[in-house]
């Protein structure tokens, strides 16, 4: 299948897990959901492009799941970016100090700006997502 | 068969028969001649003062000898070892005298050598001390020499980086550690100099530093390298030149620490997380409803949506604010600053109200600065939060066909942005309470309770973090300016 990329989204949700999923695949993109930090794990291989990961979720949460993947060679070159509700600055610069490459907060943005992120994103590896403050309709 | 060595007893002996005899014999040759003795009277004469004189010569040689044999017995015990020992001459002469100086001297060296004994005692004890203390701070504790080679590396040190003490002293600090501050490499140079002058105390305090080990980790265990943060303290110590040490220092781990704080949600953190899950889902939806379905829908029908949607923002925005109010009351409130581009980011939050001026028919415009605006430090997040307060006070105290204006004013030291409508204007009571808790300008153009009041409390906590000011001017029934500076 000729995808844009492959995506792994790590979200307990389903609500939320399954409109980004339609979104992101309508798109173009392959995209595998899991929805807990241990199969975050299991499922994060070497050849995703990308993978977007909540915070809150079971089993281990997505700062430790970050934490893990930046230190395995065959994951930590895969760009994470959290997505997720909490939005303290203790965690976003934490989050950023162990690697994430991005932080977007789900709740201002609607499923078409993350797919534009995404986008942006895969298109130039080098753009670092900041917590988005300005999508207040 | 060797001769014995003749000693001063028998020297004196000698010395007082040789001195003795010659008189001696030229006295009886004297006698001889003088008188008619006969020879075997001179003889028996001569044997007889001969043997009485070896007789008070053995006991005056023997009175000479005494003491001085008693010296030599006497530092043959204190030599070997027995410092008790003390000599007992009562001639009467210079003798005597000596075996007082003696004795003292004896005296003295055994106080002397207990002394040293006791000092030893006490350097032990102390350095057992020093020793158990070390291995027991909680901290690392790693000292250098004036080569910034390893000298002491407590237990401590040698946890957090995986070397053991005789891996590490003796080798260069650089080559066990590496310390960053972010992604800046901190060489030992800069946290350890090593000074020649008289300077003595802290040379390097810093907080929230990775530290690298150098160590490299068994197969199995990842990752490669011991990774930890830590607050470092290095002092200096003053005699260094003297005794070698060049710097001693003090790593905190904190890793821990910093995780637990990551990971520290308060209740009210929490609830706001609760509340916004659902709200995602609300907004996530209709979005992409609106989207897919807008040709199907009446225009009546994409109103209702429509305003479900702002209602849901609306919703969202007040879970901010009383995340944001809980930790203003609880002095959390912290603000994260960078350097940004003021212009762009004011633009942007005023784009975003574009829809919301439009559904209530009011006009609103960004005036373009005429000069370029220098950057300010400012938390995104939280300037925003007051841009946004702002932004939408105005177009909610503004009357259809009204005007809201926002415009940017650079000063030498501060940039000014206001934000101005042409709405109902606000009473002169009302002016000193404004920007209190809960306080709502009582008026006749909310419909329902669209605030909760606490939005210029809020921001005014925000741009004081940001040690600048708010205020406001006002007419009423003319219109109001919202004004705050920032400090560049």
């Amino acid at each position: 299948m000729n995808s844009k990329g492959k995506i792994l989204l790590v979200e307990d949700e389903s609500f939320i897990s399954e409109l980004y999923q339609k979104i992101l695949t309508e798109a173009g993109y392959q995209v595998i959901t899991v929805i807990d930090g241990e199969q975050a794990l299991k499922m994060a291989s070497s050849d995703l492009n990308l993978i977007l990961l909540d915070i809150m979720i079971p089993k281990l949460n997505g700062i430790e799941v970050l934490k893990k993947l930046k230190s395995q060679e065959s994951t930590k070159k895969i760009p994470v970016v959290l997505i997720t509700n909490l939005g303290s600055e203790n965690i976003i610069n934490y989050a950023f100090r162990i690697g994430a490459q991005g932080y977007l907060m789900k709740m201002r943005l609607t499923p078409f700006e993350i797919l534009n992120k995404v986008d942006e994103f895969l298109n130039n590896p080098n753009y670092r997502m900041e917590p988005n403050t300005t999508s207040y309709e | 068969m060797e001769l014995p060595k003749p000693g001063l007893k028998q020297k004196l002996i000698l010395l007082f028969i040789l001195t003795a005899t010659v008189p001696l014999t030229v006295n009886n040759l004297i006698l001889l001649n003088v008188q008619d003795i006969s020879w075997t009277f001179a003889l028996i004469l001569t044997l007889f003062f001969l043997v009485a004189e070896a007789l008070l010569s053995l006991f005056f040689a023997h009175k000479v000898t005494k003491p001085v044999e008693e010296l030599e017995t006497g530092s043959g015990y204190i030599n070997g070892g027995n410092l008790n020992y003390r000599i007992r001459i009562q001639s009467g002469d210079e003798f005597e005298h000596l075996g007082e100086t003696f004795n003292v001297l004896a005296q003295k060296l055994q106080e002397s050598t207990q002394k040293s004994a006791l000092d030893r005692d006490i350097i032990l004890t102390e350095k057992n001390k020093s020793a158990v203390t070390l291995s027991s701070i909680a901290d690392a504790v790693i000292a250098v020499d004036l080569s910034r080679n390893v000298t002491v590396f407590n237990k401590a040190a040698q946890q957090l980086t995986g070397f053991t003490a005789q891996e590490a002293i003796g080798k260069p600090i650089g080559s066990l550690i590496k310390i960053f501050e972010n992604t800046d490499e901190l060489s030992s140079l800069l946290y350890c100099p090593i000074k020649t002058d008289t300077f003595e105390g802290i040379v390097f305090n810093k907080q929230d530093l990775k530290l690298v080990s150098l160590k490299k980790q068994p197969q199995h265990l990842q990752p490669n390298h011991k990774e930890a943060f830590i607050n470092l303290v290095v002092s200096h110590i003053t005699e260094g030149t003297i005794s070698n040490v060049g710097c001693v220092m003090t790593l905190h781990d904190i890793t821990k620490e910093k995780q637990l704080e990551a990971m520290k949600l308060d209740f009210v953190t929490m609830a706001a997380h609760e509340l916004r899950t659902p709200l995602t889902s609300i907004k996530g939806y209709l979005s992409v409803f609106l989207q897919e379905s807008s040709k199907n829908l009446s225009e009546e029908q994409m109103m209702f949506l429509n305003r479900i949607d702002i209602s849901t923002q609306q919703l969202g925005g007040l879970v901010d604010n009383l995340l944001s109010v809980s930790r203003i009351e609880k002095g959390m409130l912290s603000v994260a600053t960078q350097p940004i581009d003021w212009t762009p980011l004011v633009k942007d939050v005023v784009n975003s109200f574009s829809n919301s001026a439009k559904e209530k028919k009011i006009q609103l415009t960004f005036i373009e600065p005429t000069q370029p605006v220098p950057k300010v430090s400012v938390d995104r997040l939280r300037i925003t939060e007051v841009l946004f307060n702002l932004l939408s006070n105005a177009i909610t105290y503004t009357h259809p066909g009204g005007i809201v204006k926002v415009w940017i004013e650079t000063a030498p030291t501060e940039i000014i942005t206001h934000i101005g409508d042409t709405g109902e204007g606000i009473p002169k009571e009302a002016l000193p309470h404004l920007f209190t808790k809960f306080f709502r300008v009582a008026g006749n153009l909310e419909q329902g309770s669209k605030g909760t009041g606490l939005g210029l409390y809020i921001s005014k906590a925000i741009i004081q973090v940001h040690k600048g000011k708010i205020w406001v001017s006002s007419e009423l029934g003319k219109g109001s300016v919202f004004s705050f500076s920032l400090p560049l």
